[in-house]
């Protein structure tokens, strides 16, 4: 008896598991079904499928930020198995890499940072980082994550979520409502009604430096016959907690709104633009390009409970998301309306984060408030640091946000002169190249011929084997040149190429 | 309100009412960071004892009638006629490194919820389209500001160039930019690779943001292999010349400033740093005194000679002044702490007034006594004479447009233009 009721149970949790895939299938399906209809109207044929390495790379830079090493790159290469797309895209949402990315893009619109103008102090940040890490770890629902945020007591460096309220130097409800109309519903402006549920927060210092606790003024007078939108007034009971009223209300299923501007920054993340884009802008002058097709992502979000990395996955299963950014001659002009991948730059800590990774050379990054000064481990990638006032030269040149703003903005859509200066030229990256540790058992092997290191180097930092072609003119462009020489040269001009300088 | 953050065309970036005409083109930026003595430096006060003037009890005479400095300003004393003195900057007190640090750079006193770029910056990015150099609107000397990140709410490309290393080393290297590792026929041999690559590549086709990096990749190359770089080769300068500026860090940055200005560029902070003396103050300042008077003075007669002081603001001060009681106890030894209450500044150039002195401060230079002088009221000065309307409103990228200056105007942190220098 037991056995059968096993048996039924495994049964059971089988079909669960087919239905489960089904139904994400048919979610990327949805979403496909939406964009390729709008091209359909407009004339356009999408492009084809990428290879197999941009598909790599692509989804290595945007779930991690970081780029593939060379042995993941042969392992998935080489691989036949005919899910190994899909498998790589479990993979990657599962690691820590995926983990950082997203305290990171968290970090940068909650302005984390331990110094002046924003103070959250170190030890902030580290509760405030560390919070958010366990947030996606445990793939919390967005709607649950940002109830949290919105709704904690106590102090800031024991319940991190209160934080929100500390990151403005100016501390009223105005400039909570302004941080939580940007944020979660893309708006530069909230209306003056929100306000009334912030009136109770303030801050009390403690005995500890630059401790402090959020605590309410419950005697405040509760907001009454309040409009939000949606179909009823909303009115708080007295001596409350009256921001739950309001995070109840944001974060509810007919605010779509809410859900709409997370899954559409989620899309330009993972897509290089937005639906609506800039995606910090939600008004009636900055439509999306597609309403359908954010729709569509809307409501699979909200049906699926909020869940963040299902999200992502039915986007990353996506046939839109797998195209090639190579264009047809019906598509070359369209930019918003998804018919190829549009190449998007790589981030300042992405380009740094890779040069470290592939040379295995990594700067130390010490955080210097307060004294005395505190060293991260070592071999910690740019994209852990969790603190706009730790830094290193290269990463303000390459446009880290220095995490003043909020808004999208802070990160430029294009290279800019410095930059390009920079990487051309730099002594810093020189010298990581010139002691690349990877090469030197290839360099002092005299078996290898000048054509197996340069496709040594395209799979280092492009994720790809070298063509016949390109092996045979680069080897030409230096003769006589020493390996030493060859290996300088070729990493110095991969790293500035647009293959390497874009996701694509 | 949509628009693109970063690509805001120059006529957009703000608004004003009356453009002041221009008088200067560039600026230069002496900042003592951590903040210097103002009792050992240009508001002596030598009847106040020995618990306010320490090892120095003997100011000298200027060429100013009645105007005494601090002892070992020896060169700055004969030059008077060339700058002038503000005895009476305040910032209201504040005493902490990072507050008074965004103050001063910002001139925004008002705890606003917004963080402003420094000014440097907001020249930068208000004059771009008037840079004539080849290199960028805005350059430190040697290192950035390690506690605020200057570009505030403009894009990241506002902020300084950083140029590391070390004007007073054999060799400055300016990271990216100058060294003598990679040979000029290298660089041009790694652009004709990047080129050879690009074409190869079958995974990316042009767009307009590779058109767009690739003419800068063309740009750059003309900057590494040309001569504008030579900017920062000071073994161009006659021993003479660079002896005068003094054979330091600090004396050779403010020579490769002078360059820097001569090559065009808008905005150089010279970043001068290891003023923030709580401990055994006077052992530390003979010689950081001496080289800041060499410095700066050989700096201004330079500007001078060369016809380019009428068009380029010198200003030099920090973040606040120093405490004019000295702590003579344990641990201090003979320290100052921070004082924001009342501190000096040089000003000098652009169309400014030499040999003046603004303000009086009480006989132990703890209290303003006459003409305060606050942060943004200096800021609104450069901008003046920059061409910038300091009541003018500039675009932020969410808020919409917003005063360039908050706290100019106001009367608890603004006391007016300098206009006693014009």
């Amino acid at each position: 008896m037991r056995m059968i009721m096993k048996n039924a149970m495994n049964l059971k949790s089988g079909i669960i598991i087919l239905l489960l895939f089904a139904a994400l299938a048919a979610k990327a399906q949805d979403i496909d079904q939406c964009v390729n209809s709008k091209l359909a109207l407009e004339g356009i044929t999408p492009s084809g499928k990428c290879s197999d390495a941009t598909f790599l790379r692509r989804t290595y830079l945007v779930l991690t930020s970081a780029v593939p090493s060379v042995e993941e790159t042969k392992a998935f290469l080489e691989s036949t198995d005919a899910n190994k797309r899909a498998k790589l895209v479990s993979k990657l949402l599962d690691s820590k890499g995926w983990i950082d990315n997203m305290v990171l893009r968290w970090g940068d619109m909650l302005r984390i940072k331990s110094e002046f103008p924003s103070c959250i102090w170190p030890n902030g940040v580290q509760a405030f980082n560390r919070w958010l890490m366990v947030q996606f770890r445990d793939n919390v629902p967005y709607d649950a994550f940002v109830k949290e945020l919105l709704c904690s007591t106590g102090s800031n460096f024991r319940t991190a979520p209160v934080n929100l309220f500390r990151i403005n130097t100016k501390r009223t409800p105005k400039t909570f409502c302004d941080d939580i109309a940007l944020i979660f519903m893309g708006q530069r402006s909230h209306p003056k009604e929100w306000e009334k549920f912030f009136t109770q927060v303030y801050l009390k210092g403690t005995k500890e430096w630059k401790e402090e606790i959020l605590c309410l003024d419950l005697d405040k007078p509760a907001p009454k016959n309040v409009y939000l939108g949606g179909k009823e007034t909303i009115s708080c009971k007295k001596r409350t907690d009256y921001r739950i009223d309001f995070a109840n209300w944001l974060t509810s299923k007919d605010n779509r709104q809410f859900a709409a501007v997370f899954v559409n920054r989620v899309w330009s993340w993972l897509m290089g633009t937005g639906i609506v884009e800039p995606v910090d802008d939600f008004s009636n002058e900055n439509l999306p390009s597609n309403p359908e097709l954010l729709d569509c992502l809307t409501t699979l979000f909200i049906s699926n409970g909020y869940n963040v990395k299902e999200l992502f996955r039915s986007i990353l299963l996506s046939e839109t998301y797998s195209r090639t950014c190579r264009t047809n001659s019906s598509n070359r002009s369209d930019q918003r309306l998804f018919s190829h991948y549009i190449p998007h730059r790589l981030t300042g800590e992405q380009i740094s984060d890779a040069i470290s990774s592939i040379t295995g050379n990594f700067d130390i990054f010490a955080s210097r408030a307060p004294e005395p000064f505190t060293k991260y481990p070592k071999g910690t990638r740019s994209i852990e640091i969790g603190d706009g006032t730790v830094t290193i030269s290269e990463l303000e040149v390459l446009g880290r946000p220095s995490r003043d703003v909020s808004s999208a903005s802070a990160r430029a859509r294009s290279y800019n002169y410095k930059q390009v200066i920079y990487l051309l030229n730099s002594d810093h990256i020189l010298q990581k190249v010139r002691k690349n540790r990877a090469l030197t058992p290839i360099i002092y092997n005299e078996k290898t011929t000048k054509e197996e290191i340069v496709d040594y180097l395209y799979l280092s930092y492009l994720n790809r084997h070298a063509t016949d072609n390109e092996k045979k003119t680069i080897v030409s462009l230096l003769p006589n040149a020493h390996v030493t020489t060859i290996c300088e040269d070729v990493s110095i001009a991969l790293l500035n190429s647009d293959e390497f300088l874009f996701v694509h | 309100m949509m628009f693109l953050y970063g690509t805001v065309q120059a006529q957009e970036r703000y608004r004003h009412q009356e453009v002041p005409q221009a008088k200067a083109k560039a600026v230069i930026y002496i900042y003592l960071d951590g903040g210097s003595a103002q009792t050992d430096t240009f508001d002596p006060k030598p009847e106040a004892g020995r618990n306010y003037f320490g090892k120095y009890p003997n100011p000298i005479k200027t060429t100013l009638p009645g105007v005494m400095f601090g002892q070992r300003l020896r060169h700055l004393a004969t030059l008077t006629d060339k700058f002038s003195v503000i005895r009476t900057m305040t910032n209201n007190g504040n005493n902490a490194h990072e507050t008074s640090h965004y103050i001063t750079l910002t001139g925004d006193m008002t705890n606003g919820g917004i963080v402003y770029p420094s000014f440097c910056s907001m020249i930068s990015y208000l004059k771009e389209e008037e840079c004539k150099s080849r290199l960028f609107p805005y350059i430190t000397l040697v290192e950035a500001s390690t506690r605020f990140n200057e570009a505030g709410f403009l894009p990241n490309q506002y902020k300084p160039y950083d140029t590391g290393g070390n004007p007073n080393d054999k060799v400055f290297n300016v990271d990216g930019i100058f060294s003598e590792k990679v040979s000029t026929k290298r660089i041009a041999g790694r652009k004709e690779m990047i080129d050879k690559l690009n074409s190869l590549s079958e995974e990316m086709e042009r767009i307009d943001e590779t058109d767009k990096l690739h003419s800068l990749q063309n740009d750059a190359v003309e900057l590494l292999t040309g001569e504008a770089k030579d900017v920062f080769n000071l073994s161009k300068e006659d021993e003479k010349t660079r002896n005068r500026y003094g054979r330091t860090t600090f004396g050779q940055s403010c020579l490769a400033a002078r360059r820097l200005i001569q090559e065009g560029v808008i905005a150089v902070c010279v970043r001068y740093r290891g003023w923030d003396t709580h401990k055994e103050h006077f052992a530390r300042m003979d010689e950081r005194l001496d080289d800041l008077d060499c410095g700066l003075s050989a700096l201004i007669e330079d500007l001078d000679r060369l016809g380019l002081l009428k068009t380029t603001i010198i200003i030099c001060g920090g973040e606040f002044g120093r405490t004019p009681r000295i702590s003579w106890e344990p641990p201090w030894n003979g320290g100052r702490g921070h004082y924001g209450k009342t501190y000096s500044y040089v000003v000098a150039g652009g169309g400014l007034k030499g040999g003046q002195v603004i303000g009086k401060t009480d006989k132990t230079g703890e209290n303003v006594v006459e003409r305060p002088v606050y942060p943004c009221d200096l800021i609104a000065t450069v901008y003046t004479l920059m061409g910038i309307d300091p009541k003018g409103e500039i675009l932020h990228p969410t808020a919409g447009y917003i005063p360039l200056l908050p706290s100019y105007g106001n009367p608890k942190t603004s006391a007016g233009l300098l206009t006693e220098l014009f």
